[in-house]
C-alpha cells in the first residue's frame, strides 16, 4: 500500500513541489547569512547557522508543511474522487486509513532529512564547523550537532502527532483549512505553554526539546527522562489512532 | 438456489431525508439484474452500500451466504464495478492506474496482464494516455477493464452506457452479453429502460427507498393479450369475431383484436380461416418495459404551461399510486 502511495504521490508536482520547497530555504539563509557574515555584520560559525536554521524551519514552515502535506494526502483522494477506489477495491478501511498515517510520517521523514542534510551541507562548506563555548561549557562539534539533531528530530516526532489530528479533523469536516488550522493551533499553543502543562509526564513531552538541546551530558536522567516522553507520546499516539480508526470505520464515504 | 447477492430491509436516512426505507433485493448468479428508478429513488445510495461505502442504518447485505458487516469493504470479495462515474488518479496513465489497483490489492500484475483487458474495452490505443484526459465514456470503460482483471463473480455497473457514442453503446451492450454468457452476474443500474430490456434478465424498481417490484423481464414484458390481425376482408372477418363473443376495432384491413385469457390467438385465426377469411399476418403486441416501469412507479405525464413561460414543459409527477 505505501509503495503505492509512493507511486501516486511521486509523480503529483504540487506535491513533490512542497516537498522541495524547504532546500530553497536553506539557500536564501545561506546566502543572507553568507553576506552579512562577509560585509561584517554578524559573525557566523557552522553551529549558529545550522541551529539557527533548524530553529527557523522547525518553528515557522516545518509545522505548516508536515500538516499540509499529510491532510492533503487525504484531501486529494477526495478532489481526484478516488476516495471510493480503495474501498470498492476491498481493501478494509483500517489498512487504508493506516497507510494515509504511515505516507504522512514518511512524508514528515522527507521534509526533515534533506532540510537537515541540507543544513549541516551549506554550514560545513561556508562556515565550517569549530568547537564552541556555550553557557561556560566548550561543546565538541560532535557534541553540538548531537543535541541539534536531537532536538530537531524531537520536534519531528511530536509533530507527528498533530499531523494526525489534522487528518482526522479533514476526514471529520471534510475541510482543509480548518483541518491544518485544526491541527496547527493547538501544535503552537502547547509547544509555547507546554511547559506549563499541570500533568509532569505530559510536561515533559514539551519540554524535552529544550533539554536535549541544553543538556550538559547526555546522561541516565536524560534518557529516563526520553523514555518517559516516548512513552507518553506513544500512549497519545495510540489512542488518537484508535479514534481515527474508529470514526473512519463508520463513516459514510460521500464526495459530494 | 440460494441468491448470490441479497439485500434485506436496508434503511439510511440522511437527515430527514430517508434514502433507502427498508429495501430488498436478491441477484442470482449468471443472471444481468437491470437496476431502475427515477432520479433520487435510491439507486446509488443502494450501491454505494453493496461496495460497503455506506454504512446503512439497518438492514443486512448477504454475500455469497454470509452477512457483511458495515464497514467492512474487504469482505465483499468478488464484487467489482463501479458507482457513479469511476474515479482515477489524473496524472497516472490508464494501464499505471489498473496496475496501482493490482498492486494495492497485493496482486503483481503486469502490463501484459492488463493490456488483453484495455483492448476489450477499446482502449489499447489510449493505454499510455493521462486520465486526466479521458472523457466520460472512456472513464467508465477502464472502470469495467479494471473490474475484469479481477474476475469478479457479481459485476456491478452504475449507468455503464451514459458519455458513451453510439458504437460505445452498442459495444458496451455486447460486452455485457458476452459477461454473461460467461457465467457472470452482472447488477446493471441505468436509466435508458430500452438498454435495460434488451440486456436484464430480472428487473428490480425502485423509488422513494423501496423496491415496488422485482420481476424476470420475460413476465414484465409478457405479451399484452392485443393483436393486430391483417385480414383480407375486414367486416366479414368483425363478423366472425362477433359470433366467436370477442371485440375486435377495424383500422383499414387490420383488426386489433383483445384475445381473453381463455382463449390463444392460435384458436381465433383458426376460426378465422374455417369461416374463409384469409389471414395475412398476425402481429402481436408486447408490453414494453417502460409502460411497466410508468405503470409501477404509478406517474403520470402532464403537460402544463408555465406562467412565467409561453413554451410546453414535460412534466412527470408520481402519484404515489404503487406504494
Amino acid at each position: 500500500m505505501l509503495r503505492v502511495e509512493w507511486r501516486i504521490f511521486v509523480r503529483n508536482r504540487r506535491f513533490i513541489g512542497i516537498c522541495l520547497a524547504p532546500l530553497c530555504l536553506i539557500l536564501i539563509q545561506a546566502f543572507v547569512a553568507y553576506a552579512a557574515t562577509q560585509v561584517g555584520l554578524i559573525r557566523t560559525t557552522g553551529s549558529v547557522f545550522t541551529l539557527r536554521s533548524l530553529n527557523l524551519y522547525s518553528v515557522l514552515f516545518l509545522p505548516f508543511l508536515a500538516v499540509a502535506t499529510g491532510v492533503y494526502l487525504l484531501a486529494a483522494e477526495f478532489q481526484w474522487q478516488t476516495i471510493r477506489r480503495p474501498f470498492i477495491e476491498h481493501i478494509a478501511r483500517q489498512r487504508f486509513l493506516l497507510t494515509k498515517v504511515g505516507a504522512a510520517g514518511i512524508t514528515l521523514v522527507f521534509l526533515m532529512l534533506p532540510y537537515l542534510l541540507g543544513t549541516l551541507l551549506v554550514a560545513a562548506i561556508l562556515f565550517g564547523f569549530t568547537p564552541e563555548l556555550i553557557e561556560d561549557r566548550q561543546l565538541s562539534v560532535f557534541a553540538m550537532l548531537v543535541r541539534f539533531i536531537a532536538a530537531y528530530l524531537w520536534t519531528g516526532f511530536l509533530l507527528y502527532l498533530f499531523v494526525v489530528v489534522g487528518q482526522l479533523l479533514f476526514l471529520r469536516t471534510k475541510n482543509l483549512l480548518l483541518a491544518i488550522l485544526g491541527a496547527l493551533l493547538p501544535f503552537y499553543v502547547i509547544a509555547a505553554f507546554g511547559d506549563r502543562l499541570p500533568i509532569a509526564p505530559l510536561r515533559l513531552l514539551f519540554a524535552l526539546q529544550q533539554h536535549l538541546l541544553e543538556a550538559a551530558v547526555y546522561d541516565t536522567t536524560l534518557l529516563r527522562e526520553g523514555s518517559v516522553a516516548v512513552g507518553v507520546w506513544g500512549a497519545l499516539f495510540l489512542s488518537l489512532l484508535f479514534v481515527h480508526l474508529r470514526l473512519f470505520t463508520r463513516q459514510d464515504i460521500l464526495i459530494h | 438456489m440460494p441468491p448470490l447477492l441479497e439485500v434485506q430491509h436496508l434503511v439510511k436516512q440522511y437527515g430527514s431525508v430517508r434514502a433507502l426505507d427498508g429495501l430488498d433485493m436478491r441477484v442470482y448468479e449468471g443472471e444481468v439484474y437491470g437496476l431502475l428508478g427515477p432520479n433520487g429513488a435510491g439507486k446509488t445510495t443502494l450501491l454505494s452500500m453493496l461496495f460497503g461505502l455506506l454504512i446503512p442504518d439497518s438492514g443486512t447485505i448477504r454475500w455469497h451466504g454470509h452477512d457483511v458487516a458495515p464497514g467492512h469493504p474487504e469482505r465483499l470479495q468478488g464484487i467489482e464495478g463501479f458507482v457513479d462515474t469511476p474515479a482515477f488518479y489524473p496524472h497516472l496513465s490508464a494501464i499505471e492506474n489498473v496496475l496501482c489497483t493490482a498492486h494495492r490489492r497485493g496482486q503483481p500484475l503486469t502490463q501484459a496482464d492488463v493490456w488483453p483487458h484495455l483492448e476489450r474495452v477499446g482502449l489499447a490505443d489510449a493505454a499510455h494516455r493521462p486520465v486526466g484526459g479521458f472523457s466520460t465514456g472512456m472513464k467508465k470503460r477502464l472502470g469495467i477493464a479494471q473490474a475484469l482483471l479481477f474476475r469478479p463473480r457479481l459485476l456491478i455497473l452504475d449507468e455503464p452506457t451514459s458519455g458513451l457514442d453510439p458504437n460505445g453503446v452498442r459495444d458496451m451492450r455486447r460486452l455485457i452479453r458476452a459477461l454473461r454468457a460467461e457465467g457472470m452476474s452482472i447488477l446493471l443500474s441505468s436509466h435508458i429502460l430500452s438498454e435495460v430490456e434488451q440486456i436484464a434478465d430480472r428487473i428490480g424498481i425502485i423509488s422513494h427507498g423501496r423496491m415496488l417490484c422485482e420481476e424476470k423481464l420475460s413476465v414484465l414484458m409478457a405479451p399484452s393479450g392485443v393483436h393486430d390481425v391483417r385480414v383480407d376482408d375486414a367486416k366479414r372477418a368483425a363478423s366472425v369475431l362477433r359470433l366467436c363473443g370477442l371485440r375486435a376495432v377495424a383500422q383499414g384491413d387490420t383488426l386489433r383484436i383483445h384475445v381473453p385469457t381463455s382463449q390463444t390467438i392460435g384458436e381465433i385465426i383458426c376460426s378465422l380461416v374455417q369461416h374463409g377469411v384469409r389471414v395475412i399476418g398476425v402481429e402481436s403486441e408486447r408490453t414494453h418495459l417502460e409502460e411497466t416501469f410508468f405503470h409501477i412507479l404509478g406517474i403520470r405525464e402532464t403537460i402544463e404551461e408555465p406562467k412565467s413561460n409561453s413554451a410546453t414543459h414535460l412534466r412527470m409527477e408520481e402519484s404515489h399510486v404503487a406504494r
